[in-house]
């Protein structure tokens, strides 16, 4: 069997364990779809009330909160291992990883199929898809293209996050709380635009914790926002590369880490 | 399903158990603390963009605001769906074939569990109350106000424990039920008033809110803790307090009676 058909039928396998429990399986969806919608009605009921968040107003922010989701939703449902990559390590599950005649990206990607993740993807691409039309951008190709890579950037700085976290785990054995507080640092304060923190927390989140780029510069390169940025437009444009240079980052600290991996045994 | 009376040795063993579990997880409570502390910086912060250069907006001062998000905040951290977690385990594990022939009954074991459970958080909260009024984050109330929350409080406690009952219940049908328990939790915060209080909702929300059980959990104590809810308005949210009190209560013994014939063992 080739790679493909290996982890196509793998897939199809999980959904259907996941389908067992039907109402659950229905459930979970709701609940993805359910959990990330509820975030954006805080943020248009704040709007609707207070009409603008540092003069970004109800779609704009919808622009941004929908590149933010559609990027964690991308890594998520790609990378749907690394959730329960804790209990990996701790079971000595890892052992099977590496003996496996599949590569190890594979099986982070497409042993299982979880259903949650989805439901991140989807409410992401149905926010930017009400989103997008209600506010004026000038579309070319160009900015197409950079949606797409920042969106790709963007899923890649999370995935940075989540894998950094995770290559902690051959150690230390429990990650979970750091990447339960990168998340909600991610989702509650990534939504909006930076520029409405005071200095400090602003610099927090573009130099420290760059989550700034997942949403918020690639946001002002489409709304032509670049003005209240804290440094030159092209920068904001080279905003994907961002994505691209932590995950490499990431990759070399989980290989390094792994090397201190003790088997728990079988 | 009567009164909880830890009398009953049986039940207060367990009461015991639920309080000694918060800190054989400790790194989990902590943790809890932890993310509570950020999750209020980080409302501050985007409270405080959205205030702008108003002091205040509808009568509702940014410090009142602060504070009604630093009570929701712990109210969360208080009122947690353990008992839901815990009949969904026993059901996911069979064990609630044994856990019924014991001499008290379920519900009664479930409730002893995570009141004990919720004794043991709540003096976690011994830490972090002080540090909060330091920074400001916590404005102390008056003592009529704190007096009358925390007669609120309580029913807030039973409320919150009567819906993830209810939740917890609805293993019997459902087998496994994570996907209720996230969905009940994630309605419960926003539609309880829990990060958005009633008084910014815009009309045809704040009904539908108005309508359901969740506000009496958060967003009806905390508006008494700010004093937004004073004289009749108090009054007002006791009231509706009281009702989903007993409401709920009636609708958990009634549903009991039911899932108990719709018991399914699994495993062994």
């Amino acid at each position: 069997m080739t790679l493909f058909s290996i982890c196509w039928h793998n897939m199809l396998a999980s959904v259907r364990g996941e389908m067992q429990y039907r109402a659950s399986f229905i459930m979970s969806l709701i609940f993805g779809f359910l959990f990330q919608t509820v975030g954006f009605i805080f943020v248009a009921v704040i709007l609707t009330r207070f009409e603008a968040v540092g003069g970004w107003g109800l779609w704009e922010v919808g622009v941004l909160y929908g590149i933010r989701l559609t990027a964690h939703g991308l890594w998520v449902v790609s990378v749907n291992q690394l959730f329960r990559f804790d209990q990996i390590v701790q079971e000595g599950e890892w052992d099977r990883f590496l003996i496996r005649p599949v590569p190890i990206w594979a099986q982070l990607m497409f042993t299982q199929f979880r259903i949650p993740p989805l439901g991140d993807l989807i409410s992401g691409l149905f926010l930017l898809g009400i989103a997008l039309p209600r506010v004026s951008i000038d579309w070319n190709a160009g900015l197409v293209v950079f949606l797409a890579l920042a969106i790709i950037g963007g899923a890649l700085i999370d995935g940075a996050f989540q894998l950094g976290s995770a290559a902690f785990a051959f150690r230390f054995l429990m990650t979970l709380p750091l990447r339960i507080v990168f998340d909600d640092l991610q989702g509650r304060f990534g939504s909006y635009p930076a520029s409405i923190y005071d200095r400090p927390l602003r610099a927090f989140m573009t130099w420290i914790v760059p989550m700034a780029f997942m949403a918020w510069v690639p946001a002002t390169v489409l709304l032509g926002r670049t003005a209240e940025l804290p440094f030159p437009e092209w920068v904001a444009w080279a905003s994907p590369m961002v994505g691209f240079a932590l995950i490499s980052g990431a990759v070399w600290l989980f290989v390094s880490q792994s090397r201190h991996y003790q088997s728990a045994g079988h | 399903m009567t009164a909880l009376d830890l009398r009953n040795p049986g039940l207060r063993d367990i009461f015991r158990m639920g309080v000694r579990r918060v800190y054989a997880y400790r790194i989990f409570t902590y943790l809890g603390v932890v993310v509570i502390l950020l999750q209020l910086l980080l409302m501050r912060a985007i409270w405080q963009a959205v205030y702008g250069d108003q002091q205040s907006v509808d009568g509702v001062p940014i410090e009142t605001m602060v504070t009604f998000l630093t009570v929701t905040a712990l109210l969360g951290f208080m009122l947690r769906p353990t008992i839901s977690e815990e009949i969904h385990r026993r059901i996911d594990q069979g064990q609630v074939a044994v856990d019924m022939v014991r001499p008290v009954g379920f519900v009664r074991q479930m409730i002893a569990l995570s009141v004990g459970e919720a004794a043991g958080r709540w003096l976690g909260l011994v830490l972090v109350v002080p540090g909060l009024l330091v920074i400001g984050s916590l404005a102390p109330p008056s003592p009529g106000a704190l007096l009358v929350f925390l007669l609120s409080l309580i029913m807030a406690y039973v409320v919150s424990m009567l819906i993830w009952l209810l939740v917890g219940l609805s293993g019997f049908w459902l087998i496994d039920a994570s996907g209720m328990k996230s969905i009940v939790g994630v309605v419960s915060s926003f539609l309880g008033g829990s990060t958005i209080p009633l008084w910014f909702m815009p009309e045809p929300l704040r009904i539908v809110v108005e309508l359901l059980p969740f506000q009496a959990i958060y967003f009806l104590p905390a508006s008494i803790y700010v004093e937004q809810a004073q004289g009749s308005g108090m009054w007002r949210a006791l009231g509706i307090q009281a009702f989903w009190t007993v409401a709920l209560w009636l609708v958990a013994a009634w549903t009991w009676r039911r899932a108990q014939n719709r018991l399914v063992v699994q495993g062994g």
